[in-house]
């Protein structure tokens, strides 16, 4: 019922178009190269804050998988991954397109995010509501052990060193501790600058390390030859349909539970899921030379972990990956918290929500196919061109935040932190995670020992988490011998 | 800017690694120095404060674990040798993206001085100019055109930036 009065409030004019809009935004910045679905809601998060609240988090949530869906259609069309999750589809996608089915291709793309998204929405909306009423029962050393467990798991699925990881983590919980303390008023790792006793706010931080970062980064690499190719026919045959619908139901259900974890972001779910299909497939050899299959797992394991992604953040309050915090930042904007109480307190707006989730696949699914010439003309706009573009969006963005050429200066340092860090094979994810996690976790930790620490031996959750915390370590280490973890 | 050969790059990147292995560990250090130092100050300058032992102990706490951390790494630096350490270093060119940064620096610094206006339009056309080595005609109809274009953009959109020397928008 919840549900349904969320799909009716979301079918008015004002809350189609903003669906369509944050669609059509994201879609734009997600095919242009070198920006992520992370870049695309970072550099444009400033540009919806003047929107009324549910408004906002409909725009993000559809910027979102807009610039998903863009980040896959250039890889398939151009090889030109607009994002990391979209160079497991470039791998099979662009064979196609090379043999001259890039419609097929695109349409089981389409197809595949489409029914990953629709079953994704489905299950957020019968998974949140259980998982919000589980954390009414959490106390402080419950939240000191699920944000333990949420760092741990971020660091153990970075694709990169645990070590480095955990060292990243720790900078990144140091940063955040920067200004004032929300406990005592003291002011923290100031050392008598004014500015810095406002502390560093999030979106600049987010802007600068995959906004400006991701820019700096992409110089140092070769672009690789656009082939533009007839589109042709769009449905692919009736096999390569049937074979693509199983191999992407197989990847959303896969996903959709992998998604619920801290760390597993979209890109590490299309990473796993495709080597599922290959190691399941009678012919194995097929991929990577254009399999219809290939391009299905990806796009499906890719919206499956997006959609997936959302549960923890609603019913917890806990971020899973850098989109994510960004989307808390959306919410916190506000004075929304997510969490136990959002499904009953603000059950207009996460209804709403869940309903634009099933709005703006279909919106998705109707507007890029036909669109599909201009997306592919656009991501070929040279990049010294697109560039410099980027950068001073970026600027903007950072300064529209607070009014304030701080936020600027943090921007532009945090782009060259964000590009070292790519450049020297160190993690973003922890960073951003701890940089969000790190006041919550520090708040639980004092209130539980402020009760007493042996409250900790009597919460048998806060144990749960620390045992789930060495399996995702253990899960991670065989898969990063396998050498199937990648950033 | 021409496209680098792979041998070039390789060698950069080779170079740059075994110069700067030591580099982000010794950051780290100076960073969590920096939070034991601030951490244990206050700690002795604010414990009658309500929660000030607390607040410097997550600090100290964090900084040390980094210092400790961060050690560890040098010693495993040290100990995987100056060529493992190039060669599983990714190769890359610092050259281009640390022009960019100048750029941008360079522009952060020029916006309130000269405005949104002026200071994007410079910066576009130093960009357009040195890596897209488009001609003076081109950078002028692509720059001026977008720092005004977007500057009553912003505007429209209730956004005030700086207008420095140009009172527009």
């Amino acid at each position: 019922m919840d549900l349904l009065n969320g799909l009716l409030s979301v079918l008015t004019l004002e809350y189609l178009a903003y669906s369509f809009v944050g669609c059509l935004l994201g879609t734009l910045v997600g095919v242009l190269p070198g920006v992520g679905a992370a870049s695309a809601v970072a550099i444009l998060f400033p540009f919806t804050t003047f929107l009324p609240p549910t408004g906002m988090i409909i725009t993000m949530a559809a910027i979102y998988y807009g610039a998903q869906y863009g980040g896959s259609t250039t890889a398939i069309l151009v090889n030109v991954p607009g994002e990391v999750s979209s160079m497991v589809t470039a791998v099979d996608g662009y064979e196609m397109t090379k043999r001259g089915k890039a419609g097929p291709a695109l349409a089981m793309a389409a197809i595949a995010s489409f029914l990953a998204g629709i079953v994704g929405a489905v299950v957020v909306a019968l998974v949140g509501p259980s998982v919000a009423r589980l954390a009414l029962l959490f106390g402080p050393a419950e939240y000191f052990g699920l944000g333990l467990f949420s760092l741990t798991a971020i660091a153990a699925l970075a694709g990169s060193s645990l070590f480095r990881a955990v060292l990243v983590t720790l900078f990144g919980m140091l940063l955040a501790s920067v200004g004032f303390d929300d406990s005592s008023g003291l002011p923290r790792l100031t050392f008598g600058q004014a500015p810095l006793l406002q502390g560093f706010d999030l979106v600049p931080v987010m802007i600068g390390l995959f906004g400006v970062g991701e820019v700096l980064s992409s110089l140092q690499e070769k672009a690789g030859p656009a082939i533009t190719s007839r589109i042709g026919k769009l449905m692919p045959e009736p096999a390569e349909l049937k074979a693509g619908l199983a191999a992407a139901s197989r990847a959303t259900g896969i996903s959709l539970i992998l998604g619920l974890l801290p760390g597993m972001m979209p890109s590490i779910g299309s990473f796993l899921s495709y080597s599922i299909e290959r190691y399941r497939s009678s012919e194995p050899q097929r991929f990577g030379k254009g399999a219809i299959e290939g391009v299905a797992s990806a796009e499906a394991a890719n919206n499956a972990t997006a959609m997936s992604n959302l549960i923890p953040l609603l019913g917890l309050g806990i971020p899973t990956g850098p989109t994510m915090a960004l989307m808390l930042a959306a919410f916190t904007l506000y004075g929304i918290v997510p969490g136990p109480l959002l499904f009953t307190q603000q059950a207009d707006l996460v209804w709403t929500l869940i309903g634009s989730f099933f709005v703006g696949n279909v919106i998705l699914l109707i507007l890029n196919l036909p669109l599909v010439g201009l997306w592919v003309r656009l991501s070929t706009i040279p990049y010294p061109i697109l560039a410099p573009i980027i950068l001073v969006v970026c600027m903007v963005g950072a300064y529209s935040t607070r009014n304030s050429m701080f936020d600027v200066w943090v921007c532009a340092l945090f782009g060259l932190l964000g590009w070292i860090m790519r450049a020297r094979g160190w993690p973003l994810a922890p960073l951003v995670l701890a940089f969000v996690l790190g006041p919550m976790i520090e708040r639980a930790g004092r209130q539980v020992f402020a009760i007493s620490p042996e409250l900790l031996l009597h919460r048998p959750a806060f144990w749960a988490f620390i045992v789930l915390g060495f399996v995702v370590i253990w899960a991670s280490s065989r898969l990063a011998v396998r050498g199937e973890l990648s950033d | 800017m021409n496209a680098p050969s792979p041998q070039e790059r390789e060698a950069s990147g080779r170079e740059a690694a075994s110069l700067t292995r030591f580099l982000e560990p010794v950051l780290l250090i100076v960073l969590g120095g920096a939070g034991v130092v601030d951490g244990w100050r206050i700690i002795t300058t604010k414990a009658e404060t309500p929660g000030g032992v607390e607040a410097g102990g997550w600090i100290a706490a964090l900084g040390g674990m980094l210092v400790a951390g961060a050690c560890v790494q040098i010693a495993r630096d040290i100990l995987r040798g100056p060529e493992a350490a190039s060669a599983t270093e990714p190769d890359v060119l610092f050259k281009p993206p640390a022009i960019a940064l100048v750029l941008l620096l360079l522009y952060v610094a020029l916006i309130t001085p000269l405005g949104y206006v002026l200071a994007t339009a410079l910066f576009m056309a130093a960009y357009l100019r040195i890596f897209g080595r488009y001609g003076p005609l081109t950078v002028a109809a692509i720059a001026i055109p977008f720092a005004a274009g977007s500057g009553w953009l912003w505007s429209a959109l209730n956004m005030t930036l700086p207008q420095g020397v140009l009172p527009w928008p």
